[in-house]
């Protein structure tokens, strides 16, 4: 496959990203979702197969196009390009080799930043929908990078500043290393973070606003079914459960139903739904 | 029932007493050691299942509850354990959310049971089969979708163990413990809740005798003193008589001394009187339509399943008020 024929090519991956990238996980590490219920991505039309299938030849090319579709793309749709975007990084980081390492470090890590940017761009309030996915990604990328920057939730935002005249955050210089890239990033999202705490203060203290939008009502009518099939196919693979030892005894379940945070305790709802099954029994008796 | 009956209407029970879940069986169960023969080598078929597949246990447990619940009004027959069974986690991955397409229940199944060559078409077949027992398994629950959705054993285990403070390790104990617990019946007498607490008792008590168990434990979580001791003594009983059957002894956390027949005997001493919940009477059980209503399809043009008292009442009194 010649340079052009491969661009076109991976421009049309990119435009299909919102039907072919199903799954939300960006923790990864299997390059075949051959055991995963979602059948809808074939290997054949798999993004992520793509582009291991054509990135040795082709992988500048591929860093070009992503961005450039990315920038022609609303900002809305460009989570996806993201999220594509993290796959690659947390699968080539998986298959340790030099090849891989001299594109990550040099090619697609540094520009992390370009990447957020897009997602997150200046001005632009209705992207802050994608805040909370980026912050997951950064993490994750970051904690695959043995913590290269620190990062904290703490939120500061000025309060009294009037809507139009508040400030975005852009960071001067683009990232030329990964690290650079990395402290850029935190920078942005820290920054977008304190946008969303602001407006929704605004929000609080004024009522509704009016912000420019940009956004077509189909675009968000898509944006809004993407997210929905995306929570749907978390769903679908957040309960499986490994078991090391092939034992339906496995300790691995314990240790992962002791640290899950939904069974500290009894909450609210756990009292009403013990209550309701005890009426349930007594009646069912009919002694 | 009357040969004339139009329609059939069910009040749900989800859990019975064992008097009448032993009247229900007596219709449908002719030889009591072939069934329990049969329900170990099904628990561990759906094991095996659960593991293959990564589902949590609660899918084991609500497949095993439809399992048991299916046999109080369906015949027993020794060649169609197997597919009930796939039936049964088939309906119960979908309750507990669990879901996994029928074709890879289907095949795993087959290939479990060492079926040959599994082609296309024996498991388009065998599909067909497991899709048609559904809709009675749905009936032996009455279609009854607020049991085993939100309250499963191992999670109230852990829930309520950490409610009372208990160690990481009384919990795990507790944990392994509630495993065995699917191979009685009690999930078919008393809730899950109730269950999660007797276990914690059991493994608060293994390792340290003398141990405390206020009796308020039982209102605050929403559970009252019989359900429990039903759940309590069903459970000593089993370690006392299957001790062999148990997974607990070759499960036993490290750091516990092992246990035998003899500490659970020693348990059920300390433990005073046996009682549980009261019992109806015999005449009760036996003028009891729903533990003896026989499927015939025959003469029934409809059936239908109602969750609450209520609406069978306000049906009952508006078929009273037409003129």
């Amino acid at each position: 496959m010649d340079s052009f024929e491969a661009r076109l090519q991976f421009i049309s991956v990119i435009k299909n990203l919102q039907k072919t990238l199903n799954t939300l996980s960006s923790n990864t590490n299997d390059s075949t979702n051959s055991k995963s219920p979602n059948l809808g991505t074939t290997i054949a039309n798999d993004p992520v197969q793509f582009y291991l299938k054509n990135y040795r030849q082709h992988y500048e090319d591929f860093h070009q196009c992503l961005f450039d579709t990315a920038s022609k793309m609303d900002s809305l749709d460009r989570l996806n390009v993201l999220l594509y975007y993290s796959k690659i990084i947390s699968i080539l980081k998986s298959q340790n080799s030099e090849f891989n390492k001299k594109v990550l470090d040099l090619h697609i890590l540094p520009s992390l930043d370009r990447m957020l940017l897009l997602t997150l761009p200046s001005k632009d309030w209705k992207s802050l929908t994608n805040l909370e996915f980026c912050i997951d990604i950064f993490k994750s990328l970051n904690s695959l990078y043995d913590n290269m920057v620190e990062w904290d939730d703490s939120i500061n935002f000025e309060k009294s500043c009037p809507i139009e005249e508040v400030s975005w955050y852009t960071p001067e210089v683009p990232g030329m290393s990964p690290q650079e890239a990395f402290t850029n990033s935190s920078c942005i999202l820290k920054d977008r973070r304190a946008k969303q705490h602001y407006l929704y203060d605004y929000y609080k203290r004024n009522g509704l606003c009016n912000v420019p939008s940009s956004s077509s009502t189909s675009t968000i009518i898509h944006r809004m079914e993407n997210d929905r099939e995306k929570h749907k196919r978390r769903k679908e693979s957040s309960w499986v459960l490994t078991r090391p030892s092939n034992s339906l005894l496995d300790p691995h379940e314990f240790q992962t139903l002791w640290n899950l945070e939904s069974c500290n305790g009894l909450t609210k709802d756990d009292y009403k739904n013990i209550k309701d099954l005890n009426t349930i029994a007594q009646q069912s008796y009919l002694v | 029932m009357s040969s004339k009956s139009d329609t059939l209407l069910f009040l749900s029970r989800p859990f019975l007493t064992k008097k009448q879940i032993l009247k229900a069986q007596s219709n449908n169960i002719q030889d009591h050691r072939a069934y329990n023969q049969k329900k170990l080598a099904i628990i561990k078929f759906l094991s095996d299942i659960c593991v293959q597949l990564r589902f949590p246990r609660k899918t084991l447990e609500a497949a095993l509850y439809f399992y048991q619940r299916f046999y109080l009004f369906n015949k027993f027959e020794t060649e169609l354990c197997y597919t009930i069974a796939t039936s049964a986690i088939l309906l119960s991955c979908k309750q507990v959310e669990t879901i996994k397409k029928s074709n890879e229940i289907c095949s795993i199944s087959l290939r479990l049971r060492s079926v040959a060559k599994v082609t296309p078409e024996i498991l388009d077949n065998f599909k067909k089969r497991v899709c048609q027992h559904e809709l009675r398994l749905l009936e032996a629950i009455s279609f009854d979708y607020r049991i085993n959705n939100y309250v499963h054993i191992d999670e109230y285990v852990i829930k309520l163990g950490k409610e009372l403070a208990f160690s990481q390790e009384t919990c795990y104990l507790a944990w392994i413990i509630a495993y065995d617990v699917l191979k009685t019946e009690i999930i078919l007498v008393v809730p899950q809740h109730t269950i999660s607490l007797a276990v914690l008792k059991i493994a608060h008590e293994l390792p340290n005798a003398k141990s405390t168990w206020p009796t308020i434990r039982y209102t605050t979580f929403e559970s009252d003193e019989k359900s429990f001791s039903e759940a309590y003594f069903d459970l000593l009983n089993f370690y006392i008589n299957s001790f062999d059957l148990c997974d607990l002894k070759d499960n036993m956390p490290s750091g516990l001394q092992s246990i035998s027949i003899d500490t659970f005997i020693e348990l059920k001493k300390r433990a005073g009187r046996e009682y549980g919940l009261k019992n109806p009477t015999d005449k009760e059980v036996d003028t009891d339509l729903y533990l003896s209503t026989q499927y015939d399809t025959s003469n029934v043009r409809e059936r239908r399943y109602v969750l609450s008292a209520k609406s069978i009442n306000s049906e009952v009194a508006s078929m009273n008020q037409k003129p």
